[in-house]
C-alpha cells in the first residue's frame, strides 16, 4: 500500500526533475529505491501536516482577527485537546518508524555477499583492497592541475575523475569496509546510496547490488583537510565476464611490475617517470613547483633529505614520518615508482645532486 | 485502591506529559511518594514492553 502510493508520488515527481533537480537521487539500486520511497513517503507525510497545521493558524488569524473584533478566550487547559495532539502525532511516528525499521534492517544487512572490498581512506585517495583477490590499489584523484588552477577549460567530470576507478561486478552483493588510515573520511555514492563514515581504527560496513553496469560518481564527505575536495570516488560496474576479464588483468599487471622493478633504468627514465609520480602523489603538499607551504610542507628545493644522503631520502618516502603529515608511500607506490620520485626529486626543482636510485635497490 | 487507581491514572498522564491542574494539585496534596514511585516503576516497565513488542513488529515487517 505506502510503496503503491510512493510510486504514484514519485512518478509526478519525475518530470520536474528532468532539468534540474533538488530532490534527492533515486538511484541504481534496489535498496536506494527503497530509501528513496522512504524519503519520498515521509516527504509527503510532513506536507500534509505542514499544509493542514499552518492551514488551521493562518485561517484561524485570519478570521479571528482584531479588526473584527474578535476577543480572545482566556481558558487555561484542555485536556482532551492536549491528549489527542499529543497521541496523534505519536501514532503518525510510531507508523513511520515501522517502513523505516525496515529498510534500515536491509541497509545493515551485510551478509552473504559475493565481493569483499576494503576501502580506506588516505589523506587524500582512497584505497582499495579485494579480499578474496590479490587486488590492492590507490585511487588518485586525475583531474589535471591546470584545470584546477583555472588555466585548462574543465571537463564535465572534473574533480569527478580518477587514475584507477574502483571496479566492480553487476547484479552481485558487494560487501564494502570501510575505515580510514589517518583522519576522518566518509565514502559516498549518492546513486548507490552508500555514505559511510571512514573512521581510524573503526571498520564500518555497507553493501551493494548494482543492476546496472556503468560509471557511477561520488566524493568524499567528511572534511578531511586540505584536499578534501579532491578524493572522488569512481566506481565502474561491470558486466560478469568484463568483470573475470578485469580482474585477470589486474593480476598479470601485479607480475609485470614486478618483473619492471628488477629492470635497468636510466636517469632520463626514472626522472619522466618519477615526474608524474610527483605530481600524482606529492604534489599536494609540497606544490607543483617543489616549494612546499611555509610552516606545513617543506621545501624539496635545497631540502637538507632531498640534497642529503640518498638512504634518508628514501626512507621518509617510504615509511613516512609518524606524527606528521608525510605519510609511509611503501604500499601506494611501486619500487619503479619510489625510485623514479627520488630521482626526480634529488633533480627538479633547482635540485641538482646529479644521482639516481634503480628500483632494485628500494627496500620496502 | 482507589488511592493506587488515582496514581496510575497520574503517572499515566505524566508520561503522556498531559495533566489538568486540579488533578496535579490534588495528587501533590493528597499522594504518597511510596505509591507514585510504585506506580512509576510499573508503568516504566510497561512502556518499555510496549516499546520492545512495537520494535518485535517492525521485525516481523521486515521479513
Ligand atoms: C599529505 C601531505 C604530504 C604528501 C602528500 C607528501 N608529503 Fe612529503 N612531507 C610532508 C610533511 C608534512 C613533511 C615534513 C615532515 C617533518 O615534519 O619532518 C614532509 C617531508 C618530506 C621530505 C623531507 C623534506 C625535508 O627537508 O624535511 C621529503 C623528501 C618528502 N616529504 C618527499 C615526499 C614525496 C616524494 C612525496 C610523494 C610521494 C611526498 N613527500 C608526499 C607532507 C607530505
Ligand atoms: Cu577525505
Amino acid at each position: 500500500m505506502t510503496k503503491a502510493i510512493t510510486l504514484a508520488i514519485s512518478l509526478i515527481a519525475i518530470p520536474a526533475s528532468a532539468d534540474w533537480q533538488i530532490n534527492m537521487n533515486e538511484g541504481v539500486t534496489a535498496l536506494s529505491r527503497e530509501i528513496f520511497d522512504l524519503h519520498m513517503l515521509i516527504f509527503w507525510i510532513c506536507v500534509v501536516i505542514g499544509v493542514a497545521v499552518f492551514g488551521v493558524m493562518f485561517y484561524s488569524i485570519f478570521k479571528f482577527r482584531k479588526s473584527k473584533g474578535a476577543v480572545s478566550e482566556h481558558w487555561h487547559e484542555n485536556t482532551t485537546v492536549e491528549v489527542v495532539w499529543t497521541v496523534i502525532p505519536s501514532i503518525i511516528l510510531i507508523a513511520m518508524a515501522i517502513p523505516a525499521t525496515a529498510t534500515l534492517m536491509d541497509m545493515y544487512d551485510t551478509s552473504e555477499a559475493d565481493v569483499e572490498i576494503q576501502v580506506t581512506g588516505y589523506q587524500w585517495k582512497w584505497r582499495y583492497q579485494y579480499l578474496d583477490e590479490d587486488i590492492d590499489f590507490f585511487s588518485n584523484l586525475a583531474t589535471s592541475r591546470e584545470e584546477i588552477t583555472n588555466e585548462a577549460a574543465k571537463n564535465p567530470n572534473y574533480l569527478l575523475e580518477v587514475d584507477n576507478p574502483l571496479v566492480i561486478p553487476v547484479n552481485k552483493k558487494v560487501r564494502f569496509l570501510i575505515t580510514s588510515n589517518d583522519v576522518i573520511h566518509s565514502w559516498w555514492v549518492p546513486n548507490f546510496a552508500v555514505k559511510k563514515d571512514a573512521i581510524p581504527g573503526f571498520v564500518n560496513e555497507s553493501w551493494v547490488k548494482v543492476e546496472e553496469p556503468g560509471v557511477y560518481r561520488g566524493q568524499c564527505t567528511e572534511l578531511c583537510g586540505k584536499e578534501h575536495g579532491f578524493m572522488p570516488v569512481v566506481v565502474e560496474v561491470k558486466a560478469e565476464a568484463d568483470y573475470e576479464q578485469w580482474v585477470a588483468d589486474q593480476k598479470a599487471m601485479k607480475l609485470a611490475m614486478a618483473g619492471e622493478a628488477s629492470k635497468e633504468f636510466s636517469m632520463d627514465e626514472l626522472i619522466a617517470q618519477g615526474e608524474g609520480v610527483y605530481n600524482m602523489s606529492c604534489a599536494g603538499c609540497h606544490q607543483p613547483n617543489g616549494q612546499g607551504i611555509p610552516g606545513a610542507f617543506p621545501a624539496i628545493t635545497g631540502s637538507t633529505i632531498a640534497t642529503g644522503e640518498m638512504d634518508k631520502h628514501i626512507d621518509i618516502i617510504v615509511n613516512g614520518k609518524s606524527g606528521t603529515a608525510m605519510q609511509a608511500f611503501k604500499e601506494q607506490l611501486s619500487a619503479v615508482d619510489i625510485a623514479a620520485v627520488v630521482t626526480y626529486q634529488r633533480n627538479a626543482f633547482g635540485n641538482s645532486m646529479g644521482d639516481f636510485i634503480q628500483p632494485s635497490a628500494i627496500q620496502k | 485502591m482507589r488511592e493506587w487507581i488515582r496514581a496510575f491514572v497520574g503517572v499515566f498522564f505524566a508520561f503522556l506529559g498531559v495533566q489538568s491542574e486540579a488533578d496535579r494539585r490534588y495528587d501533590f496534596e493528597k499522594g504518597r511518594f511510596s505509591v507514585f514511585a510504585v506506580a512509576g516503576l510499573i508503568l516504566t516497565f510497561v512502556f518499555l514492553s510496549i516499546v520492545y513488542g512495537l520494535v518485535q513488529l517492525a521485525l516481523i515487517y521486515v521479513q
